[in-house]
């Protein structure tokens, strides 16, 4: 009988530095991660840059990964956001600096054509960096990655309880802002 | 729903529904009575939504890919390279072999691969190796790497606990294949649980049960090793025991809300000790590493190279006893004496009074001479009884006539200056050993109220067949084993083992993924896995029968 190999086996053939393993791993995450990233740096060619260094960063830590039940890629979404602490301690970007302003800093003039044609997402986007650490991972996890609030509260070892919260009280934040700029 | 949190929790109910495609008007036509506040929040999460998201574009993909599979090819270059020191090496001292630990290290990342990356044989030829082999300190370097990755508490727990796991089993079996026991492996293995504790008394209640269970199993195994060494290596195993219900106690006081001991704990009646430099002092967290250069020697000949203070007078009924060593007067120590060994009282010591070392120190001088006092600390209700079973009390009669031999041999360090005065403390209670109550020998057969079952199995991947597992009942206390079994035809059940493997101590829920090359070729295949010891069942465990053909499992 032939089955499609499970993550798990997947993940255990990763640990071997298997190559077609990897690949499918990184083919099923990357872009994922990426948007996770994205959204946190808000320059194109730096979320790239830390996606792969996010599953180069994945693949040293397999040993020590084990299947708790958890999704695998909640694992690498907390990976993702030690690089993106990491970026900003190296870089010492002001986290309180709009995301149109981080962009035009970089040299990108232009942001995304995602955002383009969504001036109102982009203008909640961007003031993103403007809350707490835990608001923004709790803000990314749930409309980013879409985990569920049990989900986030597992990988943020906290009660689901205090996620909701959080949730309420970033969306309040962000509401407040927009409110300001408007 | 009035209260805060209720909102809350509409309020994530709400995004869920968003975010599988409802509308914001119909999650406020649910939830009237919330409306004018989720409104907004509502209208924000839904401009969040970002189901048009940004992609990589196709060279920053390509660039990842690239990355990561440059990465993994380096990996193998090294561990295709690290083959040859296998077949050169020697048979070496432990202590080297510990020695080299360092040194592979700091080889970091690129030695992980060399045991996990090196496909399913390397993985269990090194999980497997022994002290001496080449594979050793591959695998010791592999640990520390993993543990020092682990993200939280919980996991560093686990972690340290397979670790301290494969030091026990290493124990076992070079105890069966040497006949003694290596006393830098049972320190190892004492370090790693003490990790663990301090691990988990930064977790949670879970964890240090989870540690508790564990130093419990330990102390079974150790009971088993025990009946089986020879006369003169009793008397380590003696100290790792004593050792364990140091660290049992611990655990239980920070189970029971006390604060744990640290600093000036000192271990229960036969209890060992595990002293921290020249000091019984050890700082929250700081780690104490098993060397070379810190073991001390004793010189009372064969048995255990670990300091011993003996008692030299009788028991006062059930008495706190401090026997602290200071630096005889006059002496000026030279250098900075490490006796990271293990003073030991053994079982027949728990009242001791009066310790008093003799024995020819090394050089640099340092002698030291114990004072002891004794402190009524324990009220007589702590005196050890009878069990119901008719277990008898324990004896608490000390040896008066022995002669305590402490002769640490200090390793001076670069630098002069001593360090603060080296004291051991030692605080026996009246906790009898496991040779008055035996719970431990019963424990054996307890059941740790685990269950493995088969998920699922299959093949794959050009030759690879596999199986997963799950842990349906408690958290394990220990390890199982698994096997492979193959048949030409018919059940593999009546045919041979080929292959085995080690399932570390899952957790409740905790699944876990076998594989293994199917190399007998075509036929039929199933894995067994043996449940914990005590498990109700018949004991093991078969998976379905996995038919091979590398025409249908193939690539």
């Amino acid at each position: 009988v032939v089955r499609e190999i499970s993550e798990s086996l997947l993940i255990e053939r990763a640990r071997d530095c298997d190559a077609q393993a990897l690949t499918e791993l990184y083919q099923r995450y990357a872009d994922a991660i990426f948007r996770y990233v994205y959204y946190r740096v808000g320059v194109r060619d730096v979320a790239e840059d830390l996606v792969g260094d996010v599953f180069v960063r994945a693949m040293e830590g397999l040993p020590a990964y084990r299947d708790t039940g958890s999704p695998f890629k909640a694992w690498l979404y907390r990976i993702a956001h030690a690089r993106v602490v990491d970026y900003y301690r190296r870089q010492q970007v002001r986290r309180t600096m709009p995301l149109d302003e981080q962009i035009a800093a970089s040299g990108k003039a232009e942001p995304d054509e995602w955002v383009a044609h969504r001036d109102e997402a982009r203008r909640i986007w961007a003031m993103l960096p403007q809350l707490t650490d835990e608001q923004q991972q709790v803000i990314s996890l749930r409309f980013v990655a879409g985990f569920s609030t049990a989900e986030v509260a597992e990988m943020l070892e906290k009660t689901e309880g205090a996620i909701r919260a959080m949730q309420h009280r970033a969306l309040a934040s962000l509401r407040r802002l927009l409110e300001i700029e408007s | 729903v009035t209260d805060s949190r209720g909102f809350d929790e509409v309020l994530s109910i709400c995004i869920d529904r968003l975010q599988k495609g409802d509308t914001v008007e119909a999650c406020l036509v649910s939830y009237p009575g919330y409306a004018g506040r989720l409104a907004p929040l509502l209208y924000m999460a839904d401009a969040l939504q970002a189901p048009e998201g940004p992609s990589m574009s196709a060279e920053g993909f390509r660039a990842g890919q690239a990355r990561m599979l440059r990465h993994a090819a380096h990996l193998r270059a090294a561990r295709s390279q690290a083959l040859p020191v296998r077949r050169s090496t020697s048979a070496r001292p432990l202590l080297k072999s510990v020695r080299r630990l360092a040194a592979v290290m700091a080889a970091g990342v690129l030695v992980i691969c060399l045991v996990l990356g090196a496909g399913a044989a390397t993985v269990s030829a090194a999980s497997s190796s022994l002290p001496g082999s080449p594979l050793y300190t591959v695998k010791r370097a592999s640990e520390n790497l993993a543990t020092s990755l682990a993200f939280t508490p919980r996991l560093e727990v686990r972690g340290h606990l397979a670790w301290a796991e494969r030091r026990l089993r290493e124990i076992g079996a070079l105890i069966d294949r040497d006949g003694i026991v290596y006393h830098t492996l049972m320190l190892s293995m004492q370090n790693e649980t003490e990790r663990a504790l301090l691990a988990a008394e930064q977790a949670d209640v879970e964890a240090l049960e989870s540690v508790l269970s564990h130093i419990k199993h330990q102390q079974v195994v150790l009971e088993e090793y025990r009946q089986r060494v020879s006369e003169a290596s009793r008397p380590d195993l003696d100290s790792a025991l004593a050792a364990s219900t140091l660290l049992k106690q611990r655990v239980e006081l920070a189970l029971s809300g006390e604060v744990p001991p640290t600093a000036t704990a000192g271990p229960s009646p036969g209890a060992t000790a595990v002293p921290a430099g020249a000091s019984a002092t050890r700082e929250p967290g700081q780690v104490i590493e098993a060397t070379e250069t810190s073991t001390p020697t004793n010189t009372s000949g064969p048995g255990p190279s670990v300091p011993t203070l003996e008692p030299t007078s009788s028991p006062v009924g059930p008495t706190l006893a401090l026997a602290t060593l200071t630096p005889a007067p006059g002496t000026t120590p030279e250098g900075t004496s490490v006796p990271a060994g293990t003073p030991t009282l053994t079982p027949e010591q728990r009242n001791t009074v009066t310790a008093q070392p003799t024995g020819t120190p090394a050089t640099p001088i340092q002698t030291y001479t114990p004072t002891a006092s004794a402190v009524p600390g324990v009220s007589p209700t702590d005196t050890p009884t009878s069990t119901p079973t008719g277990t008898p009390t324990p004896t608490l009669t000390p040896t008066s006539t022995s002669t305590p031999t402490w002769t640490p041999t200090p390793t001076p360090t670069a630098s002069s200056t001593p360090t603060a005065t080296p004291t051991s403390t030692y605080t026996p209670t009246t906790t009898p050993t496991e040779t008055a109550t035996p719970t431990s020998t019963s424990e054996a057969d307890v059941w740790d109220k685990s269950s493995l079952v088969f998920t699922d199995q299959g093949c794959g991947g050009g030759d690879i067949v596999w199986a997963t597992v799950k842990n349906n009942g408690l958290a394990m206390a220990g390890p199982t084993n698994w096997e492979l079994w193959y048949a030409a035809s018919g059940s593999a059940k009546s045919g041979k083992a080929i292959a085995s493997g080690e399932i570390p101590a899952l957790g409740a829920d905790q699944p876990y993924a076998m594989h293994e090359a199917a190399s007998e070729g075509p036929g039929n295949y199933m894995f067994k896995v043996t449940q914990r010891p005590g498990h109700p069942g018949s004991g093991d465990l078969w998976s379905d029968t996995i038919s091979f053909d590398a025409t249908q499992c193939g690539n």
